[in-house]
């Protein structure tokens, strides 16, 4: 009768002890480090706000409307990304970061569609298909500005946007080349 | 006569003529006279405002007496049943009631004890029936938790998709121009892993 109480207090300070743990693996919002995350609707939820923000930014492109496809794309970029480090979060923000530098150089805003690049870079560092598509669009925005500064007479500015376009290009090159040797031993995984 | 001979024999012209009107009228049928309808309709219903028969009567007279006096009755146990949940307490649920109240009234009257009770032991089984109740609260609602938001991550974790790179579904350089339909087949892909790891979380094979 004696023991009772110690083993009782026992097995509750072992349930209490648990409790951390289980919750950390089944909440929602618990961030339990990129090693104890899955799949969970969390995700799922960017992910398809990722989609809607695309599918919006096309409807406004095919209007002609780039400010109000630019906001849609935004809201993706500027909100808080969602807990944990999925490599999905930032392989769709880079993506969407290159599509939003590409709008902007479109409408002569040639220095934020760099910043975009330089801010998706950092979201895709490793060799990838998403980091060399930043740097293709990079050589884009370049000549882009090429055009823009040969057409107001700066042509010193034009060369050095030339070569930077060049640069960003070739770049493009080197890591996609990477990413297909890398790809390769793998057996190269068809698309779904 | 074998019932094929017998399937076999012509029918009269007057069987043949019943036969012909049947088929006429059941292929395209008439209005019927509104004579013929009300009696065809009398026949097929029974008033149900009738006063009742002999039989009737003798039959609902037994039921009751099976009802109050608890002799054998066919409809007597559906009949009780029914009424159950409309009755007022039954004798067993005055006992129940009237030895609960015992009780109270016994623990009430009971003299308290003079000695003091000690603090440790309401500390101890405080601090127990807290964590104990936590402990069982967290058994309740974490599986719940689990079934209708992200799935466990403990149990079977290698058999749960985790998150990793979208770079396996690409095999081509990037398109600008393409880009919703990337985020298309991410978040259709990763649907997919959402719902593999729900099921798995449930057991579902």
């Amino acid at each position: 009768m004696k023991a009772r109480g110690p083993t009782w207090l026992l097995l509750a300070l072992l349930s209490l002890a648990a409790l951390p743990l289980g919750a950390c693996s089944k909440r929602e919002s618990d961030d339990c480090g990129p090693s104890e995350r899955v799949v969970d609707p969390v995700l799922l939820a960017f992910l398809s706000q990722a989609r809607s923000a695309h599918h919006l930014a096309d409807e406004r492109e095919a209007k002609d409307d780039v400010a109000g496809a630019l906001r849609a794309l935004q809201t993706l970029t500027e909100n808080a990304k969602p807990p944990g480090d999925a490599p999905e979060v930032d392989e769709v923000l880079a993506d969407t970061r290159a599509r939003i530098a590409d709008l902007m150089s479109r409408s002569g805003r040639f220095d934020q569609a760099e910043e975009e690049i330089d801010a998706g870079l950092e979201n895709a560092k490793a060799p990838s298909y998403f980091r060399g598509h930043l740097f293709e669009v990079r050589g884009q925005i370049e000549e882009r500005r090429v055009k823009a500064l040969r057409g107001t007479g700066r042509g010193q500015e034009a060369d050095q946007a030339r070569d930077r376009s060049l640069g960003a290009y070739e770049e493009a090159m080197k890591i996609q080349a990477e990413v297909i040797r890398a790809a390769a031993p793998a057996g190269s995984a068809s698309p779904k | 006569m074998s019932q094929a001979e017998e399937e076999d024999l012509p029918l009269s012209a007057q069987e043949e003529a019943e036969l012909l009107e049947a088929l006429e009228a059941a292929l395209r049928p008439t209005e019927l006279a509104e004579d013929v309808n009300e009696r065809l309709i009398e026949s097929a219903l029974e008033d149900p405002l009738a006063p009742p028969s002999e039989e009737e009567l003798v039959e609902s007279a037994r039921l009751r007496d099976a009802l109050e006096q608890g002799s054998p009755h066919e409809d007597a146990g559906v009949l009780a049943a029914l009424r159950a949940p409309f009755s007022e307490p039954s004798d067993h649920d005055v006992g129940e009631a009237a030895a609960l109240s015992a009780v109270e009234a016994a623990l009430g009257a009971a003299p308290k004890s003079e000695r003091r009770p000690s603090n440790v032991v309401y500390a101890v089984f405080g601090a127990s029936s807290a964590i104990v109740a936590a402990a069982a609260a967290a058994l309740l609602f974490l599986p719940a938790l689990s079934k209708s938001g992200a799935p466990a991550a403990s149990a079977d974790a290698g058999a749960l998709v985790k998150p990793h790179s979208t770079a396996p579904l690409f095999t081509d350089r990037f398109e600008t121009g393409d880009t919703t339909a990337r985020m298309d087949l991410i978040a259709t892909t990763r649907g997919h892993d959402l719902r593999d790891n729900r099921y798995a979380a449930w057991g579902v094979p």
